[in-house]
């Protein structure tokens, strides 16, 4: 009884109630944390492999060779007049860097699960480092398309780049709030029902096709299936980075104001979720 | 004094049920000892199938909504948008088929390529014979491939009931013989990737990428004879799950490229993979628990 008056706790953790906001002020405390987990995540991207780096600058190419083949020569599909191998190199990056971020952080709680038995802090460092450490991929990747594209550009081919460029950063934030707040909300939902991981899968790669990558927006000539490929978020987002990098496909403020917000709420809804789900988690994973 | 001879004694008396030694010879397979634990077998594939549809939120209906919903963005963007014909043949029957043949290898091989580095605790734990779990997916995947079969026969008798054209040839009788070809092959390559995976972790990453790749140069998305140029379509026949799958698509749909001496060139593929599967896999399993 005595210890008990005397015990003295350095940190209190309690689950949190929704009042105390999305928790965010705690997560800049931790900082460092996140900082941690990256230059973890990052040297595990290379460390115990055969091919190091290498293959973050191949793999989009073996990708895009593929869809050369399939898409292009077989299917005969159109980029646009924009060669193909820059058409299509421009959207496997993005969409890589999309699909490998929603993955991961649609995976946080079950991947995660020894570590947060464990040890307490802020749950949401794990994901949010998981985006940023998936840059430095990103950017690998980003290496080969630029290569690819200066080779073009050499030989005279017909690219445009406009001052849409600049939204760049714009796009990787959108694609990393997009990434995040799906993931989160699928992560919690997840916990208790392991069905979605499998049905995840599927989700993502069938959400491939119906986000112009393989072929362009301007393809869809049936006005009904043009509005339904628009509501998809990542529409914008490919066919702005598109219009910015060689000035073909369709950009428009309002499509992309519209994945803004789709992001904005997304976000609000994944981190409110993931809070609540933190508390309990543990118990049905 | 009398406690060390205690020891002594009871060193000499040890007798084990049984005992683990890394095996020395590499093709060998030990059927044996395989059919002694098929109790653990049986057990590993009651519980894939049991945790299939505990915890869930929709249970087994999952297995019928993945390839509906496969199916119908396959029919919008293939059939839709990019126009890809389809033999003739109607685009929902089309798809379904290509998808679930697909799906089961692919699943067979990711998780046979996957069985040590997922099964690195209990193989850390207990012995039994590593060969099991390979056995163990292809066995599981069966259940989602019949309900994937299931809904491709509801398709097809709706189709014929509207008076589609539709031919069944008598190959249909290899069907069992052709499936179990794609499982061999998937475990052949499985086998191989599993014991590079256990070193080296990027192969794994490779692999994923690999897996989704492969399903372009199948005619699943496209037939076989939409590939018009000659040497495309050789690169195409080169590829092992091209004859079997053509063949599939023949027998049951009546369109596509039956072609024995193909068929023999994907067996003689799959029995050289396994050979050389089992080899690695037993040079692996005797070391891998360092490197996992």
């Amino acid at each position: 009884m005595k210890g008990e008056k005397n015990t003295y706790w350095t940190t209190e953790i309690s689950p949190k109630s929704f009042a105390k906001g999305l928790g965010l002020k705690e997560l800049w405390q931790k900082k460092y944390l996140i900082w941690l987990f990256i230059k973890r995540d990052i040297t595990v991207q290379y460390k115990q492999t055969i091919f190091g780096m290498g293959w973050y600058f191949i793999s989009p190419l073996f990708t895009m060779f593929m869809y050369i083949v399939v898409f292009g020569r077989i299917a005969g599909i159109p980029t646009d007049d924009i060669p193909q191998p820059i058409f299509y190199l421009s959207g496997i990056c993005l969409w890589e860097y999309f699909s490998t971020c929603l993955t991961d952080v649609a995976g946080t709680f079950q991947t995660n699960a020894g570590l947060y038995g464990k040890v307490y802090f802020p749950r949401l460092v794990m994901p949010i480092s998981k985006v940023i450490s998936k840059l430095f991929r990103f950017s690998l990747q980003l290496i080969t398309f630029v290569i690819v594209y200066l080779l073009f550009v050499f030989q005279g081919a017909n690219l445009h780049p406009t001052w849409y460029l600049c939204l760049f950063p714009l796009l990787i934030l959108i694609i990393q709030g997009l990434a995040l707040g799906l993931g989160l909300i699928i992560t919690s939902l997840t916990t208790k029902y392991r069905d979605l991981t499998n049905f995840f899968g599927v989700f993502v790669s069938l959400w491939m096709y119906a986000t112009p990558i393989v072929y362009p927006l301007s393809y869809v000539t049936n006005p009904t299936l043009h509005k339904i490929m628009l509501i998809n978020p990542m529409t914008a987002i490919i066919e702005t980075f598109k219009y910015g990098a060689y000035g073909a496909g369709e950009f428009s403020w309002i499509s992309l104001a519209y994945s803004m917000g789709c992001t904005v709420v997304l976000l609000i809804i994944g981190i409110a979720m993931f809070n609540r789900k933190q508390k309990f988690f543990i118990d049905t994973i | 004094m009398v406690k060390r001879i205690d020891i002594m004694e009871s060193k000499e008396q040890q007798k084990w049920d049984l005992t683990i030694t890394p095996r020395d010879r590499l093709l060998a397979l030990d059927w044996q000892e395989i059919w002694r634990y098929r109790d653990m077998f049986v057990l590993f594939v009651l519980r894939a199938f049991r945790t299939a549809y505990k915890q869930t939120i929709l249970g087994p209906l999952w297995f019928i909504i993945t390839p509906v919903l496969s199916v119908i963005v396959y029919v919008t963007v293939f059939g839709g948008i990019a126009n890809i014909p389809t033999d003739g043949i109607p685009p929902i029957l089309f798809y379904l088929l290509g998808i679930s043949v697909w799906g089961y290898f692919s699943s067979c091989l990711s998780a046979t390529s996957n069985s040590f580095v997922s099964n690195a605790d209990i193989f850390g734990k207990v012995y039994f014979p590593r060969i099991i779990m390979p056995l163990v997916a292809v066995t599981t995947n069966l259940l989602s491939f019949a309900i994937q079969l299931a809904i491709f026969a509801v398709f097809y008798i709706y189709y014929v009931a509207t008076g589609a054209e539709l031919v069944i040839h008598w190959q249909i009788v290899l069907f069992p013989i052709l499936i179990l070809l794609l499982a061999f092959m998937a475990v052949g390559f499985g086998m191989i990737f599993s014991s590079m995976t256990t070193k080296y972790r990027d192969l794994q990453i490779m692999l994923a990428k690999i897996i989704s790749l492969w399903v372009y140069i199948t005619p699943v998305i496209y037939p076989l004879s939409m590939v018009t140029n000659e040497k495309l379509h050789m690169a195409m026949s080169l590829n092992p799950v091209t004859p079997v799958m053509e063949a599939i698509k023949y027998s049951l749909l009546g369109q596509g490229q039956f072609s024995w001496l193909w068929l023999g060139y994907s067996a003689l593929f799959t029995l050289i993979l396994l050979i050389i599967g089992l080899m690695l896999f037993n040079k692996v399993q005797k070391s891998f628990m360092d490197t996992v």
